[in-house]
């Protein structure tokens, strides 16, 4: 957990592993209307979900009921359940209850379903009242683990050093950089 | 220790080939819970029906579905109401049946000073209205002594438990960290615990 960062903050961090005579101030996504502050605009939101998708960090974990999907599931699944809003990556669907000693394994997948003429995305598997574990976006920079936190400072930096400061060679350090990281940071507390 | 879940059994096999992030619950949606939902039930019955342990034993009066003519298919014709020929009564397989490890008579009298050897098959009766695993054999008021899908692991003893571990450590090895040496090395222990779990001393 990383007290006391903001959007603002990390962006700054980038900022000085790319083109360090840049700072930006205000909050994301609007920043505060510099050059830097609207790049930062564009990649930030991207890259922290990017991020959350990438592994399974245990600070994004979150857990929900499910909302059913109010139509016919597609062939041959028996339930159909709205994919959440801040559903990043589906970690594992979970039963309502189970026996403690014998839990068996869920079967689902994930796609698109027309639902009053609009493609909708549903989870579909063979259980009722089925239960989420996943990956949410639903996390503020307070949460951020300090590998997580790293990692994005580098995607970032690697995101600015391309678009702000023209510099390939930088840039490709930093992704590498924040990959290694990613690597790092994925695993739960111990 | 006593194991009491199938957290706790994941957790040990885990360490033994030193993955660093136990699971909290088995559906918690970490790698190594994925892994483990998938393979535990499947490996627990395996080992479970590999030996004939004594505290997965059971034994129940067999359920009867279908009985031969008296005396045989010479004057009546065989139908599907009838067992496949040549055997005499057709019997439901117990419910939560892993092996049947005996069919025998109910003894008319006790104790049994002349045992005989039951002869007995398992087919699969697509007649029924769900085709159905039976026992087919020529005894009358027949019980089975199987082997059951015990789940809970406080009935288990030790050396199952070692070799539940050593079973599932394989299999994860394979799932979370495949490396030829390892895997090797982990089929080697798990062959190992099998061949010291000593399953008949209760």
């Amino acid at each position: 957990m990383t007290t006391g960062s903001t959007a603002a903050s990390i962006v700054n961090q980038a900022l000085q592993q790319s083109v360090a005579q840049a700072t930006v101030t205000g909050v994301n996504p609007t920043f505060d209307g510099s050059a830097a502050g609207n790049a930062a605009g564009i990649l930030y939101t991207p890259a922290v979900q990017l991020l959350l998708r990438q592994e399974d960090y245990e600070f994004a974990r979150a857990s929900a009921a499910l909302t059913p999907s109010g139509v016919t599931p597609i062939y041959p699944w028996s339930y159909g359940y709205l994919y959440p809003t801040d559903c990043m990556k589906i970690r594992s669907v979970v039963p309502a209850t189970w026996a403690a000693n014998d839990p068996q394994p869920v079967r689902w997948t994930d796609s698109e379903q027309m639902i009053s003429g609009v493609q909708t995305r549903i989870i579909f598997c063979n259980i009722p009242n089925a239960v989420l574990t996943y990956s949410t976006s639903n996390v503020t920079e307070n949460e951020f683990d300090s590998v997580f936190q790293e990692a994005l400072v580098r995607l970032l930096a690697s995101e600015l050093a391309l678009g702000l400061a023209g510099r390939p060679d930088l840039s490709e350090k930093k992704l590498s950089e924040s990959g290694g990281l990613v690597q790092i940071g994925a695993g739960r507390d111990s | 220790m006593t194991v009491a879940s199938p957290e706790e059994i994941c957790n040990l096999a885990l360490r033994r080939i030193a993955y660093p992030y136990p699971i909290g619950n088995i559906y918690e949606g970490s790698p190594a819970a994925r892994v483990a939902v998938e393979i535990y039930g499947q490996t627990r019955d395996e080992l479970l029906r590999s030996a004939d342990w004594d505290f997965a034993r059971q034994a129940v009066g067999l359920t009867l579905l279908k009985t031969a003519p008296v005396g045989g298919y010479g004057a009546t014709p065989w139908t599907p109401t009838n067992p496949p020929p040549p055997w005499i009564y057709e019997y439901a397989y117990p419910v939560g049946c892993l092996l049947i490890r005996s069919v025998r008579p109910t003894p008319a009298v006790i104790p049994e000073f002349d045992p005989q050897p039951n002869v007995f098959v398992l087919g699969n009766d697509a007649s029924l209205s769900v085709p159905t695993k039976v026992i087919l054999t020529n005894l009358p008021y027949a019980q089975a002594v199987f082997t059951a899908q015990i789940t809970d692991p406080t009935q288990w003893q030790v050396s199952f438990v070692e070799a539940l571990i050593a079973a599932l450590a394989t299999r994860f090895q394979l799932a979370l960290a495949p490396s030829a040496e390892a895997n090797k090395e982990r089929e080697q222990e798990e062959a190992q615990e099998g061949a010291m779990a000593v399953p008949r001393r209760g």
